[in-house]
């Protein structure tokens, strides 16, 4: 494992996206300042777009650092110099979470403040923001570890329509159980059993996508 | 841009490229642009500069040294042969050469020894005339 | 004096292929053996399909053979060496470069992972490829490209260069351009090119040995001038019913009325005198070019395997 190398290869993949980059941290910093307005209406379609914001950055990020490496036969022009396919495979799953986790981190950072700032928003209801979070993160991981394995868009476009079938699912469970309800409209910070459940399914998830996409990764043998 | 300009081959029949180069230093010691004892060129930086393989260059040197037209020296090059006598036995080659290929057409036309000399005669005399 | 042109046994090599073999599901490379010498120019020339692609990734590590040995500067290549790439220059068409970026962008990105990048030379290979550093890559034509991808395998001075097809599809001036910078690497005796090309007069003009790859196997691994000498064209007038004589290596390449025209891949000095005694009269007998040897070997291959296969 060759760290010189590994840099200069995340710093590469990190420059070249560096438009949508941008692009998804604005749209996402816009959205959180959407949701956090107190017209119902303007508020919802804030959170929608957050949700969206989430889901888009991470299909883009897949197929453009990943996915179309292979296709855009630049892949070739990388593995022609001296780096290992270890190197390669450190270095694109750590720009990958990487450029996804800045909108993220922005967007939960930013939310997570507004629930506590705004004079409208109850602080309780920011219990609900690391459940979905995690959850948008925990997709995203699952969409990254069928990326690596199939190397197919069409494959990680199905796991992400499955994603947002499952985020509906997701929120309706949510909001409909009673306890949390109750809390979202609370002052204080409470946590409800069953969203500390749902967040250690999602750190679980978590934990094993990662670590399933760096043996897959790095099990591979041929460099193309 | 070759260096060696003094030399030009046509890439048209790579198979006769070894020949080529043979001719072309024939040629530049006949008419005395290359002197005894002056350097050629190294294989590798003719080959670079003609971009023709080295191994052709190594076999055209070779003959080129077989003839005695060339000398290599071990581990400093190739030089052209520090004779006195180089560039008329060169010449001389030539001359054979062409005068064989004269009788051959000679006979070719069917022409007798006589009329072949007469022709030779002709154009000697002609050259001289336009030399003047 | 003889003059020998075989290469002193204690030739290093740069690069080794021994006994190796890939499987795919419709191709099968079996049981290459390949040898490098330092200092010369090796052509690769094969039919499409062939392998020939394949049997470079190899030797570059990008793919892993099922079985046998590559080696390159004495030491195994495998799938994670990095150290070997950093002497080789690898080039092959369906590379492509990061079409947002410009050339200068990409020269900036090979320099910060090669030591021995030049930027004068560099600098100079611009200048004589016609190229604007700063224009990004999707602006370039195919032949532009090409020269941009040479030139960043060029200005590092790979001790190794492991080139697929890099003319292909390039007008006259840009194959020339690139023929001169390729015969500088061979000013250095250290300095070894592979290199695969359909343009078979490039081949026969800049390569010292020829490999020659049909059908996933190696059929004929020689210095140039040997190889070519040991093929001839003999044209000859028959006689009715005239049956070529069993010669070995000896090929019917055509037939019209009494005239035949055969092709030998084992040249041998008493041959024509053999075909005059079985009845042929000879009109001349010819060298050949690489190209029509080329020809010649994939049609006579495809024979074979008709033949075997019924």
């Amino acid at each position: 494992m060759n760290a010189p190398i590994i840099q200069i290869l995340f710093l590469k993949d990190l420059f070249l996206s560096r438009r949508p980059l941008f692009a998804y941290f604005v749209a996402g910093l816009g959205s959180c300042v959407l949701a956090g307005i107190p017209q119902p209406t303007i508020a919802f379609i804030g959170f929608i777009l957050v949700v969206t914001v989430a889901i888009a950055s991470g299909i883009h990020l897949i197929g453009t650092l990943l996915l179309s490496e292979s296709t855009d036969q630049t892949r070739l022009f990388v593995m022609s110099l001296p780096v290992s396919l270890l190197d390669y495979s450190l270095a694109k799953i750590a720009v990958v979470l990487t450029t996804y986790l800045i909108p993220w981190l922005a967007m939960f950072a930013c939310s997570t403040i507004f629930a506590f700032v705004l004079p409208w928003a109850k602080p309780g209801s920011a219990v609900v923001l690391p459940a979905l979070f995690f959850f948008l993160l925990a997709s995203f991981m699952v969409q990254l570890v069928f990326a690596v394995v199939t190397e197919s868009v069409g494959w990680t476009i199905s796991v992400m329509v499955g994603g947002n079938v499952l985020l509906n699912v997701f929120l309706m469970m949510v909001f409909s159980d009673p306890e949390i309800a109750a809390v979202t409209k609370s002052d204080v910070l409470t946590w409800p059993p069953l969203i500390l459940q749902i967040l250690a399914v999602e750190i679980g998830v978590i934990a094993v996508s990662l670590l399933a996409v760096l043996l897959v990764q790095t099990r591979k043998r041929d460099l193309i | 841009m070759t260096n060696h300009s003094w030399i030009i081959i046509s890439q048209s029949d790579p198979r006769s490229l070894y020949l080529q180069v043979i001719d072309q230093i024939r040629r530049r010691v006949a008419v005395g642009d290359l002197a005894p004892g002056e350097e050629l060129p190294s294989i590798r930086q003719l080959a670079a500069d003609l971009q023709v393989s080295v191994i052709t260059i190594k076999r055209a040197y070779l003959e080129l040294e077989r003839e005695g037209v060339i000398v290599t020296r071990q581990g400093k090059g190739s030089v052209v042969a520090d004779r006195p006598d180089l560039q008329s036995s060169v010449q001389e080659r030539e001359l054979q050469a062409h005068l064989h290929q004269a009788a051959q057409l000679g006979l070719m036309l069917g022409l007798s020894k006589t009329e072949v000399q007469r022709r030779i005669v002709e154009a000697y005399d002609r050259v001289q005339r336009r030399n003047k | 004096m003889t003059a020998t042109l075989e290469l002193p046994t204690a030739t290093k090599l740069a690069a080794t292929l021994r006994g190796v073999s890939k499987s795919y599901r419709h191709f099968d490379l079996e049981n290459i053996d390949i040898d490098l010498p330092c200092g010369t120019v090796t052509g690769l020339i094969g039919p499409n399909g062939a392998g020939k692609s394949t049997t470079m990734r190899i030797l570059m590590g990008l793919v892993r053979p099922d079985s046998g040995t590559v080696s390159a500067f004495g030491q195994p290549v495998s799938s994670n060496q990095a150290n070997a790439k950093s002497q080789i220059g690898y080039f092959c068409d369906d590379m492509r470069l990061y079409k947002s970026e410009s050339i200068a962008w990409h020269m900036q990105f090979v320099r910060s992972l090669f030591p021995s990048w030049d930027d004068d030379y560099a600098a100079q290979l611009l200048d004589r490829f016609g190229l604007v550093a700063e224009q990004a890559v999707k602006g370039l034509s195919h032949g532009q490209r090409v020269k941009a991808m040479l030139l960043l395998v060029l200005a590092r001075h790979p001790k190794l260069l492991i080139l697929d097809e890099p003319t292909n599809g390039l007008d006259p001036v840009a194959k020339h351009e690139i023929l001169i910078e390729l015969m500088k690497v061979v000013e250095d005796e250290n300095r070894t090119i592979l290199y695969s090309s359909h343009n078979t007069q490039d081949v026969e003009q800049i390569c010292d040995s020829i490999i020659f790859i049909d059908r996933g196997r190696v059929i004929a691994a020689q210095n140039k001038d040997d190889y070519l000498e040991e093929w001839r064209r003999i044209k000859l007038h028959v006689p009715e019913a005239w049956q070529p004589p069993a010669i070995p290596g000896l090929n019917l390449e055509s037939s019209f009325r009494n005239l035949r025209v055969v092709s030998l891949n084992r040249f041998q000095e008493d041959i024509p005198a053999h075909l005059r005694s079985s009845g042929a009269s000879i009109e001349s007998v010819e060298r050949m070019t690489l190209e029509e040897i080329f020809v010649s070997s994939v049609m006579r291959g495809r024979e074979e395997a008709k033949e075997t296969n019924e």
